[in-house]
């Protein structure tokens, strides 16, 4: 029996106010793997990503999904935490369970686990280093339990020591049967996925397994 | 002040109310870097005020040319609060009116009521509250503060009490607030705490990263369009109730206090409102024991306060 896509993009035109930035003939991701999307800045993966949560509709031709948006995680490559407003790591984290997820206690404490940031949980969220903050943004994700993980460039702005943690945290989360899809520029995170695809002029150059 | 309660209730009610009201309604504007859209705002409804104003009495009919009565006795009336009152405190009553022939113009019932005023002003403010909400640069906002200014002046110069109406609401003196702005700022004020505790994370979370929140599932246009219609109406109706000074001061000032002083996001809504409340009745008594306006009175306090709390922030830090 064929597995079926947990989300499957064919013969679509990608962009914004009906500018075309991306066309994509065939994309698909499956429950339990690592999916890279490589390409140069401005090739399109974060519109890829975007589109592949829900929130980007396609200019042309439709998205599949076998997910519920409440099942998917999206982590973008900054977070707009601003320091305006007074806000403490377990209260952004908590921000995840917005739609369709009820908050409780122990999902927001494993959560904080998860990312190893549980000491941190009663500290400004404006106040933490860059790498402290993926380790919050990948908790705020992980609260909602999602079946469809979606990162942009993971690599961004963190130690080694974080992206090796990082990385165990997204193959755990696959193993477990999620679909993790990562927007990169770094072929040894692409290296450790099952299924990459190539972004260049425009369109979606080729997949490899 | 509880000798003068029962004439100035519906303005110290409306004040406190709106000090509650709109340190909730400004924390999305403080967050996103919006706050001039809560003068601009303001200023919006200032001019649907005085449109309405303008609408009055270009519906106005003059009648034939007609004798008054003449007044002979000064007129008192025991029943009324307002004669009872000036006995109180010693002031003349009205001047028997002169013999002669007045002309009286006459706008339609409708036109002439309070709720006309109160609702030209809400629905300029919504509209341009969910306008201008889009929009992140100062540009847009400057160019529709001035131009509802300029708007309001002119208009006004037209309209038979226009400029007391401008100076009114640039004044916050809060003693034209009625017991129908009470109620309906109660109402506005039940409707931001529902609000809060019920949808307290999408809030939140569109506030912050909008992008996010399309991604999670939510729909960023509507929380957004849903924000800033309820922002403009709570703006418009606080204009109206309490003016300029009073309106932008409540939206800032009690919110830039409180946040100095906690950690934590859940804290500060309830905070803000608390802070906006007790000052606002502090303002109140001060204004009133010294005969000033209320307004300017509590801008002013809020703004001490705002300060004072700025080393906290740092020793919090």
């Amino acid at each position: 029996m064929t597995q079926q896509p947990i989300v499957h993009v064919a013969d679509s035109v990608l962009g914004y106010l009906g500018r075309s930035v991306l066309t994509v003939s065939n994309f698909r991701a499956f429950d339990g793997e690592m999916v890279a999307v490589l390409g140069e800045n401005g090739s399109g993966k974060s519109t890829l990503l975007l589109a592949l949560s829900g929130a980007l509709k396609p200019i042309r031709g439709r998205i599949a999904r076998d997910v519920s948006r409440h099942e998917v995680g999206y982590l973008p490559q900054s977070a707009e935490i601003g320091s305006l407003l007074p806000m403490t790591v377990a209260e952004y984290v908590s921000l995840g369970l917005t739609t369709g997820q009820r908050a409780s206690a122990s999902k927001l404490k494993s959560a904080l686990s998860a990312a190893d940031i549980q000491d941190l949980a009663d500290a400004q969220a404006s106040a933490l280093s860059g790498g402290q903050r993926r380790r919050m943004m990948l908790a705020r994700a992980l609260v909602r339990s999602p079946r469809l993980l979606l990162i942009d460039e993971p690599e961004a702005g963190i130690d080694t020591k974080t992206r090796d943690f990082i990385l165990v945290q997204l193959q755990e989360l696959a193993q477990r049967g999620a679909c993790v899809v990562m927007a990169t520029h770094d072929q040894a995170w692409a290296g450790l996925a099952q299924r990459r695809y190539l972004l260049a002029d425009g369109v979606v150059r080729g997949e490899s397994t | 002040m509880i000798d003068s309660w029962y004439l100035f209730w519906p303005g110290w009610v409306s004040a406190w109310l709106i000090a509650g009201l709109l340190p909730l309604v400004g924390i999305p504007l403080l967050a996103r870097r919006q706050v001039f859209l809560g003068v601009t705002v303001a200023q919006t409804a200032g001019l649907g005020v005085v449109l309405a104003l303008s609408i009055g009495a270009a519906l106005a009919t003059t009648p034939e040319v007609q004798e008054l009565p003449r007044r002979t006795e000064p007129a008192t009336n025991a029943a009324d609060p307002l004669d009872a009152f000036m006995r109180e405190e010693g002031i003349e009553p009205e001047t028997p009116l002169p013999e002669t022939a007045y002309q009286h113009s006459h706008q339609p019932a409708w036109a002439e009521s309070n709720w006309f005023r109160l609702i030209a002003a809400m629905a300029l403010a919504l509209i341009a509250a969910v306008a201008t909400g889009c929009c992140r640069g100062d540009a847009v906002l400057g160019w529709l503060f001035v131009g509802a200014s300029a708007g309001s002046v002119l208009l006004a110069a037209q309209s038979p009490h226009g400029m007391q109406e401008v100076e009114r609401l640039l004044g916050s003196t809060l003693i034209t607030a009625t017991p129908g702005d009470a109620v309906l700022l109660s109402a506005l004020s039940c409707a931001a705490v529902v609000g809060w505790v019920a949808l307290r994370r999408q809030l939140l979370l569109w506030t912050l990263e909008p992008v996010v929140a399309s991604a999670f599932g939510m729909r960023p246009r509507l929380t957004g369009t849903g924000y800033y219609a309820f922002a403009g109406i709570a703006l418009g109706a606080s204009m109206y109730a309490s003016g300029l000074t009073y309106t932008f001061a409540a939206l800032l000032l009690p919110l830039l206090a409180a946040n100095n002083l906690v950690r934590r996001i859940r804290t500060l809504l309830i905070l803000a409102p608390v802070v906006g409340v007790t000052t606002s009745l502090f303002a109140t008594l001060v204004a009133h024991q010294y005969d000033l306006p209320p307004g300017p009175v509590f801008a002013l306090l809020a703004a001490g306060l705002a300060m004072l709390t700025v080393p906290v922030r740092h020793f919090r830090a």
